[in-house]
């Protein structure tokens, strides 16, 4: 009996790992699934969309060559209805076509209803700015194209609009979806076999040893992540395959497009009998095609053997008669039809030139490899950062998954019993990922909503510019975030770490909530306030949380994996809250962290227990023990020479200065910039890594400082060798990275560790410490900016990396470990 | 009593979740554009949409309904008065008769290949043109470029008093000249096809005809428009330009207008005056065989020639005119339009916009016979600059035409 007894409760137990782990692959396959798709569909619906703007660069050819001949826009008549009639023949899924005058008023369209009617939606009127700007609008149920039309290349005279419908972008991304989700099944199917099969030779050898031992489960750990890696690997691979081929499908078609248009214009004017070697003009006229028309790089006209006779393109214009008033002599020469050999997809597209029915020359196409190779770049680059993301939260699924079921955890709490390390440090990374997911999901939009806000309900305050407006929920924010510390410091000092969270979080659900419900920005900065409480003491609590769930031993691994989690939560919130924003909208963001809000309330519940609390850290502190910091010389030294460096660095340049760069400087897109800042983030999963280290070796002074040491070097690097570029800007994000990765596993250990903690407590003094770096942090983006007044943007860079170099020797030579080895 | 709460806790946040979603309810095409759209009036009095353009806007303000009637029980007569046989009084008649057609006015008839004012004339009296409007023979005037001035003066002056005209159409500068003397006439006068009205003394200005009884069609700067695409195209420094020196001759090369441009966009004009306008009958070959010579004389001076509507044209064979520019090999571009381009000159005006011009001088008769005042009706007509072609001379002065202009030709001629 006893036998069958155990037989069936193995049995059970591997039936409720199999569908545990079976789920836990489900929700990180459908989050690479879901990731992935809705940045496919961004770029995809791009592309879609580019299709129709060669159509609406057509129709401005054509209306801009009368428009030189001095015809005024509103003398077109029926010509117009002509223009519109081919536009559509070629283009079926153009719903409408629409010219304006500069006043908005519809002089010509499809619909006969609304000419003489004013557009009905905001578009860009301003093209001395912004020339050639083109833009696509969505109104109601439609994608509504504009573009400006000049007379003789100076005067704006109106805008052509394209409308198509939405649902056309909509079925296409739709059918992308349902291929998806059809070979996604696949891989879920197979993984599921791999998972029992795993878990039958695990349960096999498990049998064979005597007992069962916490080894086990880490194996059992190890085994289910490598299949977790594996499964999602080949996901996202495929996946990168998938949208890379229709992404390059739509670029076909879109080059096609192209050429159909162009070889139409060109065959009737050699329909005329003109022979192909006396066009004149058109090298200018292929220039002017290009223009609106990125994925294009060259353009050529050449003979039946291949000889250019007219170009255009990145490599200027030429043409085999003399151009126009240059008198440039033209250099012969032929395409090298073989560089396409070379690549996976099609460089050139020709088309033959007809006349009279016979060909005569063929239009010639070469596309921006450029454009391609960085979109296939991005498409990777999204499927790496998609991965991490999935295996992050799929890594966090499992942590939970082995904390609940691992060892009859639920029996040991509820009789209390002590958690080993491996079960203490699940919950601080689970703690710190939950609760920072929820902080982080609305930062990502947070100045959009407040935005959003602000145009809906408008509000004149001291006559405060729109971004000043915006500022000030965000500062209500900070505000509480400070407020919320200093109430934990001197008010909460006395109260459980469980307690704590639980008034913590709830405030912060209680300031998400109504950030949903604000619609004005008075209520919504109150809101923010709340928030910004909840948030601040919540984060100070997590090194509460931290010393009480670790030992002296292994603190410093504790406060890494506090970390890891920090970092976690940081890569994860922010794709995952723009696409529920992008699908959804704001207040569904919103509404995300507020569920994951209350996911961190049941689990402080469940898991933060009242007599794991180590109680000789709990003591009330007083404003001279507040005060008392000033007069600890190694921590005045850190403050000094080590965190204000570093607070310049990560507050001033990562955060404010570096997008700003990449931007205007690299030229970077917003996408790169993103995953460049991400590379910061990515280093800091190895915090825990870093932290074991200095469990080890006890030299924290000298971590420390090495960390800041790089940075330094680093940025002083940077200045010294311009010529580096973005290579060496990539090294600074690693030096920076590393720096912090550091500061995040050391810094709370050197300073819970300082002669004062023994007078105030470790909790005590940390907590204090966190104010004065949050106070310190309020100041130094005014520092930076007094900085860079006085010596511009470089020298600048070069002050603080000079700073932060010396800082860390000084730190390194004058300072005391707190810990000795 | 902790999982219930959980699960209602879930419940109400999948609630407020889904309906957060965008609401996606399709509007119909109406909505999407408000309601203003019902209270437009649908404008739908000629086939095909056209814009309401800055002429038609004011002829729109009248608010007249273009819809047929007749003249209590009867047809409106119209008189039609020409200086001479020209092709383009023959084509601004027959645009006047599309349009009617067009507004509903006339039936549908194909006219383009009766050649003169005075067969039209025929054709609508013999082929039952229209039930609202006729053009009787007896009421078409011929003046012969002036023969017979006076003759049809006194007759068009005396008619005055025969109520049974109800409107007079004038073609050219000395038809219409008849009434530019008239302080007063009873009966209303529609003018087309001058070159210049107010350098004709025909009218003072575009704004104002001067005259309640009259009203012309005015495109101001349609000459400027031609020499400026010329210039545009060829990008000549000198420009030769041929005209008699007198009020016909500077009216008829559209002197004043060539000058304008040449001061603008600083290029020479060469000029040629040594030649006869308004000749007699016996004075044609004459006036022909100067026009030549000047021609001759001029070719090797310019980039490029400027043909006006001199009568050493009008008058005379064009293939003798287009043989010394070939051989010249100079780019030339003949005023009058593409008529001549057809017969060989190498660019001029694409008669396309005659379309318009005829709806918008039929929608001014249906407004006269409504009784509005011809004197309130708009004069200014802004003609459709387009080019016409002629490839084949092109080929024969080895001049090349930038494509870009050859692909947005309304007229592309092969051969001559």
């Amino acid at each position: 009996m006893d036998d069958n007894g155990s037989e069936k409760k193995s049995q059970k137990q591997f039936l409720i790992s199999v569908i545990n782990v079976s789920l836990i692959m489900v929700i990180a396959l459908a989050l690479n699934g879901i990731l992935g798709v809705a940045d496919f569909e961004r770029s995809f619906r791009k592309s879609l969309i580019n299709k129709f703007f060669i159509h609406a660069n057509n129709l401005k050819t054509d209306i801009e060559a009368s428009l030189n001949f001095g015809k005024p826009i509103y003398l077109f008549g029926n010509a117009m209805n002509k223009m519109f009639e081919e536009s559509q023949k070629v283009e079926p899924d153009i719903k409408h076509l629409y010219v304006a005058s500069i006043e908005s008023e519809i002089l010509y369209s499809t619909r006969d209803k609304v000419i003489g009617q004013v557009i009905p939606f905001r578009y860009n009127t301003n093209y001395e700015l912004s020339r050639d700007k083109q833009e696509v609008i969505i109104f109601v149920n439609s994608y509504f194209l504009s573009i400006p039309l000049y007379a003789n290349s100076r005067e704006w005279v109106g805008n052509i609009f394209l409308e198509f419908d939405k649902d056309i972008i909509a079925h296409k991304i739709k059918s992308a979806i349902i291929d998806i989700v059809k070979y996604s099944l696949i891989i879920l199917a197979g993984t599921i076999v791999l998972i029992i099969l795993a878990q039958l030779l695990l349960s096999r050898i498990q049998k064979k040893e005597t007992g069962s031992s916490p080894g086990n489960k880490k194996r059992e750990l190890i085994i289910v992540f490598l299949i977790l890696v594996l499964s999602q690997g080949i996901y996202s691979f495929y996946n990168y395959r998938f949208f890379k081929q229709t992404y390059l499908n739509v670029y076909n078609e879109n080059i096609s497009t192209l050429s159909l248009s162009i070889s139409k214009d060109i065959n009737k004017v050699l329909a005329y009998g003109l022979p192909i070697d006396r066009l004149k003009g058109a090298e200018f006229f292929l220039e002017k095609r290009l223009k609106g028309n990125p994925e294009c790089s060259n353009l050529f006209i050449t003979d039946l053997n291949g000889k250019i006779l007219y170009k255009a393109g990145k490599d200027g214009i030429a043409s085999i008669m003399e151009p126009l008033g240059t008198g440039t002599p033209f250099q012969e020469e032929i395409i090298n039809f073989k560089e396409e050999e070379k690549k996976e997809y099609k460089v050139f597209y020709i088309k033959s030139l007809q006349s009279k029915n016979k060909t005569s020359g063929d239009l010639v196409l070469q596309i921006n490899e450029q454009l391609i190779n960085e979109k296939i770049f991005d498409i990777l680059m999204d499927s790496g950062t998609i991965i991490i993301v999935s295996l992050i939260v799929a890594f966090m699924l499992l942590e939970l998954m082995y904390l609940i079921t691992g060892g009859g955890f639920i029996k040991r709490r509820k009789e209390l019993i002590t958690l080993s390390d491996s079960d203490n440090f699940k919950i601080i990374r689970l703690t710190s990922f939950i609760f920072l997911f929820s902080a982080f999901v609305p930062l990502s939009f947070l100045p959009l909503h407040i935005k959003h806000i602000i145009d809906l309900n408008p509000v004149n305050f001291l006559n405060f510019t729109e971004n000043t407006m915006i500022s000030i929920p965000i500062s209500s924010y900070m505000v509480g975030i400070l407020f919320s510390m200093l109430l934990v410091v001197f008010v909460l000092q006395k109260t459980l770490i469980r307690q704590v969270y639980f008034i913590m979080i709830s405030l912060y659900a209680l300031g998400t909530f109504l950030t949903i419900i604000s619609d004005n920005i008075v209520t919504l900065t109150i809101a923010r306030f709340i928030a910004g409480c909840g948030f601040g003491g919540g984060l100070l609590n997590n090194a509460s949380l931290v010393i009480s769930f670790t030992s002296g031993e292994n603190r410093s691994t504790g406060f890494g994996i506090n970390a890891s989690g920090f970092a976690a939560a940081s890569i994860c919130s922010i794709p995952i809250g723009g696409i529920i924003v992008n699908q959804l909208g704001f207040i569904a963001g919103y509404w995300v962290a507020f569920a994951f809000a209350i996911m961190a309330l049941i689990f402080t519940f469940c898991f933060i227990i009242k007599k794991e609390e180590h109680s000789e850290t709990r003591k009330k502190t007083s404003l001279k023990d507040f005060f008392s910091l000033l007069k600890n010389r190694n921590i005045m030294l850190y403050i000094l020479f080590m965190n204000i460096p570093f607070q310049l660095i990560f507050v001033g340049l990562f955060q404010f200065f570096f997008p700003l760069y990449m931007k205007d400087t690299l030229d970077l897109s917003y996408a790169n910039i993103g995953r460049i800042l991400c590379i910061f983030s990515v280093i800091s999963l190895f915090a825990s890594l870093i932290s074991r280290l200095s469990d080890k070796i006890k030299n924290d002074k000298l971590l420390l400082g090495s960390g800041a040491i790089i940075a330094g070097v680093s940025l002083v690097l940077f200045n010294v060798l311009p010529s580096w570029g973005f290579i060496l800007f990539l090294i600074v994000m690693v030096a920076m990275g590393i720096d912090n990765t550091f500061v995040d596993s050391i810094e709370e250990v050197f300073i819970s560790k300082e002669k004062n903690s023994k007078i105030i407590g470790e909790d005590s003094l940390l907590k204090i410490y966190k104010t004065y770096e949050k106070i310190i942090s309020i100041f130094v983006p005014l520092l930076l900016v007094g900085l860079i007044t006085l010596a511009e943007f470089s020298i600048s860079m070069l002050i603080i990396g000079i700073y932060s170099l010396i800082g860390g020797l000084v730190f390194i030579i004058f300072a005391q470990n707190s810990r000795q080895p | 009593m902790l999982k219930k709460g959980l699960l209602i806790l879930i419940s109400l946040l999948l609630f407020n979740m889904i309906s957060c979603m965008n609401n996606n309810e399709r509007l119909t095409e109406d909505e999407e554009w408000g309601r203003s759209i019902y209270d437009y009036s649908d404008d739908d009095t000629y086939k095909g949409r056209n814009p309401v353009d800055k002429m038609e806007k004011k002829l729109v303000e009248l608010k007249i309904d273009y819809g047929v009637f007749d003249n209590h029980g009867e047809r409106f007569k119209a008189a039609v008065v020409i200086s001479g046989q020209y092709f383009e009084f023959a084509d601004a008649f027959r645009s006047i008769l599309n349009g009617l057609s067009t507004i509903g006015w006339a039936r549908d008839m194909v006219l383009s290949e009766i050649k003169t004012t005075r067969e039209l004339v025929e054709f609508t009296n013999n082929n039952k043109f229209s039930d609202y409007i006729e053009f009787p023979e007896e009421l078409f005037f011929d003046l012969k470029w002036g023969d017979n001035v006076s003759g049809m003066k006194s007759a068009l002056i005396n008619s005055a008093n025969d109520k049974k005209i109800n409107l007079i159409i004038s073609f050219g500068g000395i038809a219409s000249g008849i009434f530019a003397d008239l302080k007063t006439y009873a009966i209303p006068v529609l003018v087309d096809a001058v070159t210049d009205p107010v350098a004709a003394g025909i009218v003072p200005n575009v704004k104002d005809s001067g005259k309640d009884f009259l009203t012309c069609r005015m495109a101001p700067e349609q000459f400027r428009r031609q020499v400026r695409l010329f210039y545009d195209v060829v990008k000549f420094k000198k420009l030769g330009i041929i005209y008699g020196n007198n009020e016909s001759g500077l009216v008829y090369g559209a002197v004043a207008d060539v000058e304008a441009v040449a001061k603008e966009k600083g290029f020479e004009i060469v000029r040629n005056t040594n030649v006869i306008e308004d000749p007699s009958p016996d004075k044609i070959d004459v006036c022909i065989k100067m026009y030549l010579a000047a021609l001759e004389e001029l070719c090797p001076k310019v980039d490029a020639l400027y043909l006006g509507a001199s009568a050493g044209i009008t008058e005379g064979d064009v293939s003798d005119i287009v043989k010394v520019i070939n051989k010249h090999k100079k780019p030339a571009f003949a005023l009058e339009g593409s008529i001549r381009v057809k017969e060989g000159i190498l660019f001029g005006i694409s008669m396309s916009g005659q379309v318009r011009a005829g709806i918008y001088n039929a929608k001014k008769i249906v407004t006269i016979f409504h009784g509005e005042l011809p004197r309130n009706l708009p004069q200014l007509f802004e003609n459709v600059p387009s080019v016409a072609i002629n490839l084949k001379t092109a080929q024969i002065i080895e001049y090349d035409i930038p494509i870009e202009i050859i692909a947005s030709s309304d007229e592309v001629y092969i051969d001559f």
